[in-house]
């Protein structure tokens, strides 16, 4: 604000930013000074004061057909220089005008795909889950002979089977012989495919040598299978302690 | 937001949006022109001056609507149109008269008798009134100088300006009893300091404004 005191009057602004105390402290003493010598502008202040008072102005006599009179030249102007009406805008995003980029929909195709194939997974392994964590009555247990030893190489034993209605069992592994041997690890794959299906590592011999292996049928699927038990050497070398051959009925 | 404000606020918002415009105005201005009228008329306007002034600001917040952003309030916004067109005719009433024809005071219209159009309306005062009043104004203006500020500025809005209590404390952003004690205070002051020197009460408005 430009020096008031005596001199320049404050502008319409100041005058009322000063009704409102919404002037500086620096800004507002000199308005204040300037009241002091301006009668002019203190009665504009006291006008303000009072504008919004219903009995503002009610000494001032006003003619008859004033307010007319100025509603008159009012309603030409509007008629002149009519507002256009403004279309209602529906308050949205600033980025209502930006389309999403090409790539969005596909990746929200493979997204939900995505989430659909997770939730079948998790829901096959609850399924799992459960299923094995109920208790299996008289789960089969067999005593497997490597190939090579016993009666079958005579030809005359049978393969040991699997029932059907089992959902695990425990195979016993002799081996064909022993060994200073730092683990010991097996692998089973159906006869006459190569793939293995199953593996299991760090396997340790109980007190008379011979190994349990614990298995789920659904593991394997059905079928004649071959069971092979390996000892691990110092070097990592592997050696065949026995081969087996069980088939799980189908 | 009490009623009136509610329907204030109706009206602008159907001026702003440009709907029903010419009614929503003629509301506003049935609502205003009084105070609007009386604003100018306090200035010592005549009627012709007030009605024009008057139009003169309905006309400026019909143009300048949209750039009313409702943060303060309306009555406040009116009143800086309706200043800043009074001060804008102040200004044309001046330039006016600056452009207005020189006529010589020896040849002025009537003067056929030969004397001077301007006569003195007063005698002089004697020599000694004359020197004892500029005395008296001295000694109360270096006495009215010395009190304190806020103390001063009550007392001089009141004897110098004539305003009353109620619009002093509007003007200082006082309590109208904190003006009253004020003034009392200084009239004291005053009374003690300047009293060998004023045979009378002091100081009467008159006086004091000489």
């Amino acid at each position: 604000m430009s020096e008031i005191e005596g001199g320049e009057h404050p502008d319409a602004e100041t005058l009322a930013a000063y009704h409102a105390r919404e002037l500086p402290e620096e800004d507002e003493r000199r308005v204040r000074g300037h009241l002091l010598v301006c009668r002019d502008c203190a009665g504009l202040l006291l006008d303000l004061e009072a504008l919004d008072d219903p009995g503002f102005g009610r000494e001032v006599e006003i003619p008859a057909g004033t307010g007319e009179a100025v509603w008159k030249r009012l309603r030409q102007e509007i008629r002149d220089h009519p507002r256009p009406e403004k279309e209602t805008v529906i308050p949205f995003s600033p980025r209502r005008g930006t389309a999403p980029p090409p790539w969005m929909p596909a990746l929200a195709a493979a997204l939900l795909v995505a989430v659909v194939g997770l939730s079948a997974w998790v829901a096959s392994l609850r399924r799992t889950v459960d299923e094995l964590s109920r208790p299996e009555i008289n789960a089969p247990v067999l005593d497997l002979l490597p190939r090579g030893i016993g009666p079958r190489d005579e030809g005359a034993a049978p393969i040991a089977e699997v029932p059907a209605d089992a959902r695990i069992f425990t195979l016993i592994l002799s081996p064909v012989r022993r060994g200073d041997f730092q683990g010991y690890e097996a692998e089973i794959a159906p006869t006459g495919g190569a793939a293995v299906v199953w593996r299991e590592k760090d396997l340790r011999p109980n007190d008379y040598g011979s190994f349990s292996l614990t298995v789920p049928r659904r593991a394997l699927g059905g079928g004649e299978h071959r069971l092979r038990l390996f000892g691990i050497g110092r070097g990592g070398d592997r050696e065949l302690l026995g081969d087996y051959v069980f088939r799980l009925v189908p | 937001m009490s009623e009136s404000d509610a329907s204030l606020q109706q009206i602008l918002d159907a001026i702003q949006a440009g709907r029903a415009v010419e009614e929503s105005f003629r509301l506003l201005c049935e609502r205003y022109y009084r105070p609007l009228y009386a604003f100018f008329a306090h200035r010592g306007f005549a009627h012709a001056d007030c009605l024009d002034l008057t139009q003169e600001t309905f006309l400026g917040i019909y143009r300048g609507i949209d750039s009313f952003r409702r943060d303060a309030r309306f009555e406040t916004w009116l009143f800086k149109v309706a200043t800043n067109a009074f001060r804008k005719r102040l200004r044309h009433g001046v330039a006016d008269k600056r452009s207005g024809e020189e006529v010589s005071l020896d040849t002025a219209p009537g003067a056929d008798d030969g004397r001077s159009p301007v006569q003195p309306v007063a005698k002089d005062p004697l020599p000694g009134d004359s020197l004892l009043q500029a005395e008296r104004s001295r000694l109360l203006r270096e006495a009215v100088d010395r009190l304190p500020d806020q103390m001063r500025k009550c007392l001089i809005l009141n004897v110098y300006q004539d305003f009353k209590v109620r619009e002093i404390a509007q003007l200082l952003h006082l309590s109208p009893e904190t003006v009253k004690v004020h003034l009392f205070q200084a009239r004291r002051r005053l009374q003690k300091t300047l009293g060998p020197y004023f045979a009378g009460p002091l100081p009467s408005r008159g006086e004091a404004s000489s």
